[in-house]
């Protein structure tokens, strides 16, 4: 009688505390994920293809993606379905890799991998290297839209950088219908593939600033 | 030492980490969708719905069906409007007739070839004339275009075909497609002058028409006409006007035991004798699943053979089926080597995945343990549970429920890659190799699919099991009939058992194989290419001869049994479609062979033979159009014509999210902490109120106690 009382706190503390690990693990695996995705990276470049970054993984990395004023690098992972966004920003499977003569789409979790984008500004170079080389955009123009309404075209032929992520970014429920574009344009020619990390970043010149 | 158990630690947190994400977080897939980067909606002024009300009726004859679909485009609007709507029908409807209702006139619709008929239907546009044109863009897929609607016009588009009834498992059949699975175009995409609408071999221009290119998918190098059979989807929530209503007169020849609407609730009532009414209890629906009718006929009363007969044309037609008799079972059957490929697309999110997740539990739970067996699922790409396949052991049957149990139905149909894996596994000899194909079917490469499928069988034989509210019966029939096994259609979870039993019960089956007829007459038989036949399923055949023969033997195996059954043909039942049924069965064949053909001037010759074929019997194919033209004008000169493309409504239980849009790019990591800060903050709540109440218990038992 007199502990029955009690238990319903100790449940409620319980199912408190498992939600809490269950996000935790969320963000935790992000990171470690990433941890893994690097090693694999520079397997892949010494060896010139694809590995599994973990054993039992169905994708693995494709290019990685630097954001030097903001130090964000990540490795950007095969596709973009849940399973793959767990682990890291993805490229859409209908786009194309840089240098092709696609769009790009960078799909990324607003509230890990691609939280950066809260703090993005216009003019903000962006690094993508892949096995063939490494290429560089600039941050152009970004835009929220509601997918509800309309959806972005992945087989334009047209060469640029989409990133894109959940809108906004402080809402606690996942799975709304607004996203946050943003879009870069090729900055120059792809650049030859060095191992010096060192970019010859133009200043960015008198572009409009960002509205959403 | 150390340092391998922490990584072990990691390794072990992630897997666990895996399988959790897998069921808490729902991904899909950005899909390709029209032209403009940030597309953001329709241009705004968008008119009101042209459709208004599909009708249509069904007169079933026996075996025989003959169907009207009625269209009613009504404008309500401003200016005039030219209507195109894209919609599906059977893929193995014939369709013969077209008929314009503008009031109270009526216009019959001539055929021709395709681009013939379509100059036709753009010179009548141009003239201002009220014109209408139905094409084929895939057996199942056809477009209606009604050009100079005036405002306030009502214009009825009545279209006929003929069909025959499914015959199975001593079940009658008829399925009718109400909406179309937005399909999947894989490929790359091609350039605005690479892109040819209508075909893909090499033909210069003919067909290709701007302002045909109505779809949402461009075109790519393995779906060139992918504009064509990707017409606009309402979004969810949107509201359309357009509602259906079907009816159908049933004279099954035999006594029913069971009529039954497998989706819609109907009316039945008997009308005569031997003659049944049945209509949808809903008299506007929303047209967004199959709707599908099954009969039976009381034991004993089940049909085993029937000839149908029209002479024309100094020429015999007839229509044979024939149900052999079941073969004694008694030999053990040999072990299998069992393959489940499983379509994990976003088509497939929603109620099918649960559908075709019952499946595969049935099929696996059925495998018996001298049995080996394999999962391959497909999305974007493909991956099988074992490297080839494995024992039924409860061991690896439990690994195969597990995976089952984790998959999520998201992104793209890569569909060849599949069926490359499938068939391309070490063979297994001393097993019978069966393929289980689970899908929906919803993707636009359909004969680069079928042409793989025939290269790379061999000796397996492949079975599919059409998915959900709005299959691709033509994917299911065509890959099955390549397949050389047969077709399923699950729509609902409550058909599973009962199908998937149906079907493994086939898999088991000994099957009659190497049929043919022989005849005194010379016979123009189709199809050309015989199919085995599982136990329960009639022979059915269409052919053309100079009379009609005495005579007609056919001849098969049983496993390495020989069988012969002779057949005295003295009288049919004479009926006019009989001849319809032919052409529409020659023009197939004649198609089969033209995906295959390579060579551009066989495939001329191919294209030439579909459309004499099409022609003598007044029949819609791929390369002839049915095209009705007003005699006089009536858009006066000057005034603009605005074109409207009809939506087709997303079929039933499937998500819109799942098939387009983006990827979700937002974890539930934020709300479940803030849930588990906010029960912890309740768990101490309780704490404290539980010491605070259970205080006060003690306070009120005293004071009773004291009472």
């Amino acid at each position: 009688m007199l502990k029955r009382v009690p238990l319903l706190g100790v449940a409620l503390g319980l199912a408190g505390l498992m939600l809490l690990t269950n996000g935790g693990w969320i963000w935790a695996k992000a990171q470690l994920a990433q941890l893994l995705l690097q090693r694999s990276w520079s397997a892949m470049q010494q060896q010139g293809r694809e590995l599994k970054p973990w054993p039992w993984a169905d994708t693995h990395a494709l290019a990685r993606l630097r954001l030097p004023a903001l130090g964000v690098d990540q490795l950007v992972l095969d596709g973009d379905s849940g399973r793959t966004l767990a682990f890291g920003p993805g490229l859409n499977s209908n786009s194309g890799l840089p240098g092709s003569s696609r769009l790009t789409l960078i799909s990324g979790h607003r509230d890990t991998h691609f939280r950066f984008l809260s703090r993005i500004e216009s003019g903000m170079e962006i690094e993508v290297e892949t096995l063939q080389g490494r290429w560089r955009y600039r941050i152009e123009a970004r835009q929220v839209i509601n997918i509800d309404e309309g959806a972005v075209s992945v087989s334009d032929n047209r060469p640029g950088l989409l990133l894109v992520t959940c809108y906004p970014f402080d809402t606690l429920e996942p799975g709304g219908p607004l996203r946050l574009l943003v879009w870069a344009e090729p900055a120059e020619q792809a650049l030859a593939h060095t191992n010096d990390p060192a970019l010859s970043a133009p200043q960015p010149q008198g572009l409009d600033p960002v509205r959403i | 030492m150390p340092m391998v158990r922490a990584r072990d630690m990691i390794v072990l947190g992630l897997m666990l980490l895996g399988s959790h994400a897998m069921a808490m977080v729902t991904p899909s897939l950005a899909s390709e969708v029209r032209a403009g980067l940030l597309l953001q909606t329709d241009d705004g002024r968008r008119s009101a719905a042209l459709l208004q009300h599909t009708t249509v009726s069904f007169d079933i004859s026996g075996l025989l069906v003959r169907t009207r679909v009625e269209q009613a485009f009504v404008h309500q609007g401003d200016g005039w409007v030219e209507g195109i709507y894209s919609f599906p029908l059977p893929d193995d409807a014939a369709v013969d007739r077209l008929r314009m209702q503008i009031g109270e006139r009526l216009i019959e619709g001539q055929i021709h070839a395709r681009e013939e008929a379509r100059q036709r239907y753009e010179q009548a546009r141009v003239q201002g004339k009220r014109a209408s044109i139905v094409e084929q863009q895939r057996p199942n897929i056809f477009t209606t275009s009604v050009a100079n609607i005036a405002p306030g016009d009502r214009v009825v588009i009545a279209i006929e075909y003929q069909q025959r009834a499914g015959y199975s498992g001593g079940r009658f059949s008829l399925r009718f497609p109400l909406t179309l699975m937005p399909r999947y175009i894989p490929g790359t995409p091609l350039l605005p002058s690479e892109a040819r609408i209508g075909d893909s071999d090499q033909r210069p221009a003919a067909l290709i028409i701007d302002n045909r290119a109505f779809g949402w998918a461009a075109a790519t190098d393995q779906v060139p006409d992918a504009a064509l059979i990707t017409p606009p989807v309402a979004a969810s929530g949107e509201p359309l006007t357009h509602r259906v209503s079907l009816s159908a007169r049933l004279k099954p020849g035999f006594a029913l035991a069971r009529v039954e609407s497998r989706y819609h609730p109907v009316t039945v009532t008997s009308i005569a004798p031997g003659e049944l009414a049945i209509e949808l209890a809903d008299e506007s629906a929303i047209p967004d699943r199959d709707f599908a009718l099954e009969w039976e006929a009381e034991s004993g009363a089940q049909p085993v053979a029937a000839l149908l007969e029209h002479e024309q044309d100094g020429a015999y037609y007839g229509s044979l089926m024939i149900l052999p008799p079941a073969p004694e079972s008694g030999a053990t059957p040999l072990p299998r080597s069992l393959t489940l490929v499983l379509d994990i697309s976003g088509s497939m999110h929603g109620a099918s995945i649960t559908q075709a997740r019952q499946s595969l539990q049935q099929a696996i739970a059925a495998l018996r343990p001298q049995d080996r067996f394999n999962i391959i699922v497909f999305n974007n790409r493909s991956y099988s549970l074992f490297e080839r396949p494995l024992a039924a052991s409860p061991v690896n049957r439990m690994q195969a429920l597990t995976y089952i149990a984790g998959l999520e139905a998201e992104g793209g149909t890569e569909m060849a890659a599949a069926i490359k894996r499938a068939l391309s596994q070490p063979e297994q000899p001393g097993y019978v190799e069966q393929l289980l194909f689970i899908t929906d079917g919803a993707v636009g490469n359909e004969a680069a699919l079928f042409n793989l499928i025939q290269a790379r069988l061999g000796r397996q034989r492949l079975f599919t099991v059409g998915i959900g509210s709005a299959p691709n019966s033509y994917f299911m029939r065509k890959a099955a009939q390549l397949g050389r096994g047969t077709f399923t259609f699950i729509g609902s979870s409550g058909e599973v058992q009962q199908r998937m039993e149906a079907l493994l019960g086939k898999l088991d089956a000994p099957q009659m194989t190497a049929i043919g007829i022989d005849s005194d007459e010379a016979l123009e038989l189709y199809p050309d290419r015989l199919p085995d036949l599982y136990p329960g399923e009639p022979l059915m055949v269409t052919f053309r001869a100079r009379q009609r023969p005495g005579r007609l033997t056919l001849r098969g195996s049983t496993g390495e049994r020989p069988w012969q059954q002779s057949l005295m043909l003295k009288t049919g039942a004479e009926n006019p479609a009989i001849s319809v049924l032919w052409g529409r069965e020659r023009i197939a064949a004649l198609m089969d062979d033209y995906r295959q053909a390579g060579d551009p001037s066989a495939r001329d010759a191919l294209r030439q033979q579909v459309v004499e074929a099409a022609l003598a019997h007044h029949l819609v194919s791929r390369f002839t159009s049915l095209v009705a033209v007003d005699v006089t004008p009536s858009r006066p000169v000057g005034e603009l014509l605005a074109t409207q493309v009809e939506k087709n409504r997303l079929p039933h239980g499937t998500s819109q999210q799942q098939i387009f849009g983006l990827a979700k790019t937002a974890t539930s990591a934020p709300l479940q902490i803030a849930m588990g800060l906010l029960l912890l903050l309740a768990a101490w709540l309780a704490h404290a109120q539980g010491r605070r109440l259970v205080s006060c218990c003690m306070a009120i038992r005293k004071e009773c106690d004291h009472a």
